[in-house]
């Protein structure tokens, strides 16, 4: 049995993969440095790693969904994200079409 | 913490220069925050700093997530056209030099296994310079982000079914053989007339065993005609390479076809049927040669042959290049039927 779990956790990775940029964006309204980020995630049971959230980060800001600035006010300097407007748009609407997909797969579930 | 300055750099010496400092930083305070969660504020050992690092995975996977992308020397999209290239030159040059290997061999025997090793070396060394030339040049259209529709091979535009091309008519397909074989044709006949048109003759052997060569052209005159002779070659080998992308004759290019024939067909006169070409002692230099006497029955022929063929030679080439037109032609009309 332990190809299931394997082949289950294999597809679950896949399925994650697109609602980390959902989870992340949600977080940026406030700005927010990486590390900070992965602990209110995990807090709210999205656990995501360090090594993947912050390639993520600088991927989103080149396609100008966030914008970043260095904090170097503090002990150390920390590279602060931050939801940009047009980032903000696009989140709105990804929120709209999640909720669509969820309700389309539910009721596909449910049929079967 | 040494540990840590090394892990930072093995992540970002793979990075492009503008980002490296960057990230440099972004990894190192990610490093202290994750230090800090674990200790909570207190003492730092090298057991938690190894945990750290490999809870942030191989620096070679990070570099990889920060790149977006594999690197590659020569990417999938590149790879089948280098592939093909990369073929074909190497295997033009062995050709050239393997054949040029032998004629030299059958023109001077007496050089010896000194000469064929050298010969031998310096086949392998322009095969490999071949092979890296080409992969020089695909590894620059890489890095610059070239993919094949920039460069004519492709689709560009979206695509739509009305696009598909046709199930080949095995009428009208072109064998890949065709014009491959055609291009080192071309090839070798650059190689042999840059190199070494005076030894297209007769060629025997002296009383002394030396080798003598009584040219058929004029070399010094020939000489003049070289960049006309290459441009012609130059597009030949354009044509044969559309020939080997495309796959099939369509109207357009055996209409190019055509148009190459007839267009190399009045190069060759405009060469062929300059008579100061034709290396104009040939006649002497047979006499001289002891292989005919004046006036029998031999030399009579050889001047009667040397005669036509050097004012006859252009219909040769009209007479090939209307078969290989016709059979175009033919081809193009089996596939309308």
């Amino acid at each position: 049995m332990s190809s299931v779990n394997e082949t289950i956790s294999g597809l679950m990775q896949e399925l994650r993969r697109g609602t980390i940029i959902i989870g992340v964006l949600s977080q940026l309204s406030e700005p927010q440095y990486g590390y900070s980020l992965v602990a209110i995630l995990e807090a709210k049971g999205i656990s995501i790693d360090p090594g993947t959230l912050y390639p993520l980060l600088r991927r989103l800001e080149k396609q100008e969904l966030l914008e970043s600035k260095w904090d170097t006010n503090e002990a150390r300097p920390r590279k602060y994200y931050l939801l940009s407007p047009f980032g903000k748009e696009v989140y709105e609407q990804l929120c709209l079409e999640w909720r669509s997909m969820i309700s389309s797969v539910e009721s596909i579930i449910d049929q079967a | 913490m040494d540990l840590i300055k090394r892990y930072i750099y093995a992540v970002t010496h793979k990075l492009p220069e503008k980002q490296r400092a960057d990230i440099e930083q972004e990894l190192h305070g990610l490093i202290e925050d994750m230090l800090e969660h674990r200790t909570g504020g207190g003492a730092v050992t090298e057991k938690e700093v190894e945990e750290v690092l490999l809870e942030l995975g191989s620096p070679q996977e990070m570099a990889e997530k920060y790149l977006g992308q594999r690197r590659y020397l020569i990417g999938p999209k590149l790879f089948d056209l280098y592939w093909m290239v990369v073929r074909i030159v190497v295997f033009s040059i062995v050709l050239a030099l393997g054949i040029g290997l032998i004629i030299e061999l059958f023109l001077e025997p007496v050089q010896g296994g000194q000469f064929i090793i050298e010969s031998i070396a310096s086949l392998i060394s322009a095969a490999v310079q071949g092979f890296a030339w080409v992969t020089v040049v695909f590894a620059v259209m890489e890095y610059r982000g070239v993919k094949a529709p920039d460069i004519g091979l492709g689709a560009k535009n979206e695509w739509r079914p009305s696009q598909l091309a046709p199930i080949p008519n095995p009428k009208t397909t072109i064998k890949r053989s065709e014009p491959i074989a055609s291009i080192i044709v071309n090839l070798l006949v650059i190689l042999w007339l840059t190199s070494s048109i005076h030894y297209f003759g007769i060629i025997y052997f002296n009383e002394d065993g030396g080798t003598v060569i009584i040219p058929f052209f004029n070399e010094a005159v020939f000489r003049a005609y070289y960049p006309l002779i290459w441009v012609t070659i130059a597009i030949s080998i354009l044509k044969d390479s559309i020939k080997l992308v495309a796959g099939r004759w369509t109207t357009k290019l055996a209409a190019f076809h055509l148009l190459f024939n007839l267009a190399s067909v009045v190069i060759a006169a405009i060469i062929f049927m300059d008579p100061a070409v034709w290396n104009a002692e040939f006649l002497s230099e047979l006499l001289a040669s002891g292989m005919v006497s004046a006036g029998s029955e031999g030399y009579e022929t050889a001047s009667i042959i040397w005669n036509n063929t050097a004012d006859n030679f252009i219909y040769i080439v009209a007479v090939i290049a209307i078969i290989d037109s016709i059979a175009v032609i033919y081809k193009l009309f089996q596939a309308r039927k």
